[in-house]
């Protein structure tokens, strides 16, 4: 059986009879990047505040390191880390003096981790200039400095990226794989830069109008997007035959309602639909299939209404 | 939490321009005080010397301190940050209310020593109808020989006089978990401290009144603590100022245990 990190049982949250969260159920392994990907409004924030203790559910409940429980969810987040919106920072304070405040708040002796912490997010050069002066950029960067004292083997990050110039995203992003792949650490991140997210996840949780409409690793969401012919016909099994003996391609998958996916012959289009025909192929759909993430989030989200 | 707070406050330039005025507004009360004892200052002056005394200043200040101090954390989601970091709300809010005490008593610090300053002189000190808190202290103990034991009964009276104005604007705490609009939470507090005065009038009229209000720190009562005063009152003063804010913890936390956090 496996361990999960978080795992959430039907998390419902109503606000005046509406749902904006509904039934929602996640679970996240350790060591992974999961992005949380929906709409404004989808209940990402909603999602991510529930898990840390700002807001509470209306139905449905919370697992976290394997406890629930409200005394023990407030013990078990002192090995979680967060930036939920904005950074928690105070404007009339510097860098250092913010996760020096954020150190002693989360009773971390250490007074080293300050230094190294700054230096991570390339914020040791910012001295004396106090977080009210600071771009949005630097900000972020602060803000997740702060989520990530203490070493905390799960970290919510709500929009990270927002406001970073490129070479920051990239920065980010190097970071967040690092920690996740040498300490382990898993990370629940939410962005609305999906190309962005393409390069640092390893999962995806995709929700919509508070539900979640699909969860699946990197390996499936490339498998949903590689490009491809998706057959549909009365003799699949003739099919696979004709694919195999005339077109002598194994490069294909039978799909569970029993549809073909083809990842061969894209370009020689003509001479593929010759051949089923030839051969008496009764086919009922032959459509180029292929998604970008934005396509494949699209699709799942309900398609063109939310183009 | 406590030490976060404390960090906190000491890094703040308000808590320092705050201590600013107190002192000014304690040197102008005493000399004010003076001179009409004096009689360099018309007795209708004594109404500004009011407004500079540790009573008005105090209400006004407190909720300052209220409005910054944990209005200011929901504005840059310091306490977001400690409850999603594993803190109990019901330690963020003792933490709050501790070092909250603490600060009112720091801001106090100026009339307390200018207290013991203007009594050591010797001198008399006039404020006519118009002397609570340590003005009261300046007014009443004027002119007086001290020896130890009532210095020890001053000592005791100004550490009463802190904690009944602290209890005073413990309320502010409430309205500041409550509200967590710094404008609002100030004029709130400072609404109620005005109002506080004319309790007096309600207590004469009403029997029951004025036994729930000599339950509260508010009221008028037990801020015209001198060197004199016996000691069962100052520990009368004392137990209902700290179990007042107690219950202030108690209702502050009620209304917080299950709020969002916006």
């Amino acid at each position: 059986m496996k361990e999960y990190i978080l795992k959430t049982n039907n998390l419902t949250k109503s606000y005046h009879g509406v749902n904006v969260l509904n039934n929602v159920s996640v679970n996240l392994e350790a060591g992974k990047i999961y992005g949380l990907i929906g709409q404004n409004g989808a209940g990402k924030s909603t999602l991510m505040r529930l898990l840390a203790g700002l807001s509470f559910p209306t139905k449905g409940s919370i697992e976290l390191f394997g406890h629930f429980g409200e005394k023990e969810l407030q013990t078990e987040r002192k090995r979680i880390g967060c930036m939920i919106e904005y950074p928690s920072l105070v404007p009339n304070m510097t860098a250092k003096e913010n996760l020096r405040l954020h150190r002693i708040m989360k009773g971390i002796p250490d007074k080293s981790v300050e230094d190294g912490l700054l230096n991570l997010i390339g914020l040791s050069g910012t001295g004396k200039k106090k977080a009210k002066n600071f771009s949005l950029g630097m900000k972020q960067r602060l803000g997740i400095a702060v989520a990530l004292l203490g070493n905390p083997e799960l970290i919510i990050l709500d929009e990270p990226v927002n406001g970073l110039d490129p070479l920051g995203i990239v920065e980010i992003r190097k970071m967040l794989i690092k920690l996740c792949e040498e300490k382990q650490i898993t990370i629940l991140i939410s962005s609305h830069n999906l190309p962005e997210m393409y390069q640092t996840v390893t999962d995806y949780i995709i929700i919509h109008k508070g539900q979640i409409k699909k969860s699946l690793t990197m390996a499936e969401l490339d498998e949903q997007c590689k490009h491809h012919f998706l057959i549909r016909c009365m003799e699949p099994e003739k099919l696979v035959s004709v694919l195999e003996l005339e077109l002598n391609t194994q490069n294909y998958k039978v799909m569970p309602d029993n549809s073909v996916k083809l990842y061969d012959y894209l370009e020689q289009k003509e001479e593929l639909a010759k051949v089923l025909f030839d051969n008496k192929i009764n086919v009922t759909n032959f459509s180029d299939e292929g998604n970008t993430l934005e396509d494949y989030f699209i699709s799942v989200v309900g398609g063109g209404d939310h183009i | 939490m406590i030490l976060a707070d404390l960090y906190k406050i000491r890094k703040s330039m308000w808590i320092k321009i705050l201590l600013i005025i107190t002192i000014l507004c304690a040197v102008s009360m005493t000399i004010i005080a003076g001179e009409i004892e004096k009689g360099n200052l018309d007795i209708n002056m004594a109404g500004i010397g009011f407004l500079l005394s540790d009573a008005n200043m105090i209400s006004l200040l407190g909720a300052v301190i209220a409005g910054i101090f944990i209005c200011g954390d929901f504005d840059n989601k310091t306490i977001h940050d400690a409850i999603s970091g594993g803190n109990s709300r019901v330690s963020i809010i003792v933490s709050k209310t501790i070092v909250f005490i603490g600060a009112i008593a720091c801001i106090l610090l100026p009339y307390a020593i200018l207290t013991g300053i203007a009594l050591n002189t010797g001198n008399k000190y006039n404020m006519g109808n118009n002397s609570i808190g340590f003005l009261h202290l300046i007014t009443s103990e004027g002119g007086k020989d001290f020896d130890a034991s009532a210095v020890l009964g001053l000592l005791t009276s100004m550490a009463t006089l802190v904690i009944v104005h602290a209890a005073q604007q413990s309320i502010s705490i409430l309205f500041a978990f409550l509200i967590k609009k710094p404008v609002i939470v100030i004029a709130v507090s400072y609404a109620i401290s005005v109002i506080n005065p004319r309790l007096t009038v309600l207590r004469a009229n009403s029997e029951v009144f004025d036994k729930i209000c000599s339950f509260t720190p508010f009221g008028g009562d037990y801020t015209f603590i001198t060197s004199g005063t016996e000691a069962d009152y100052v520990i009368k003063a004392l137990a209902v100022s700290l179990i007042f804010i107690v219950l202030i913890i108690g209702i502050t936390y009620a209304t917080f245990r299950k709020k969002e956090v916006k």
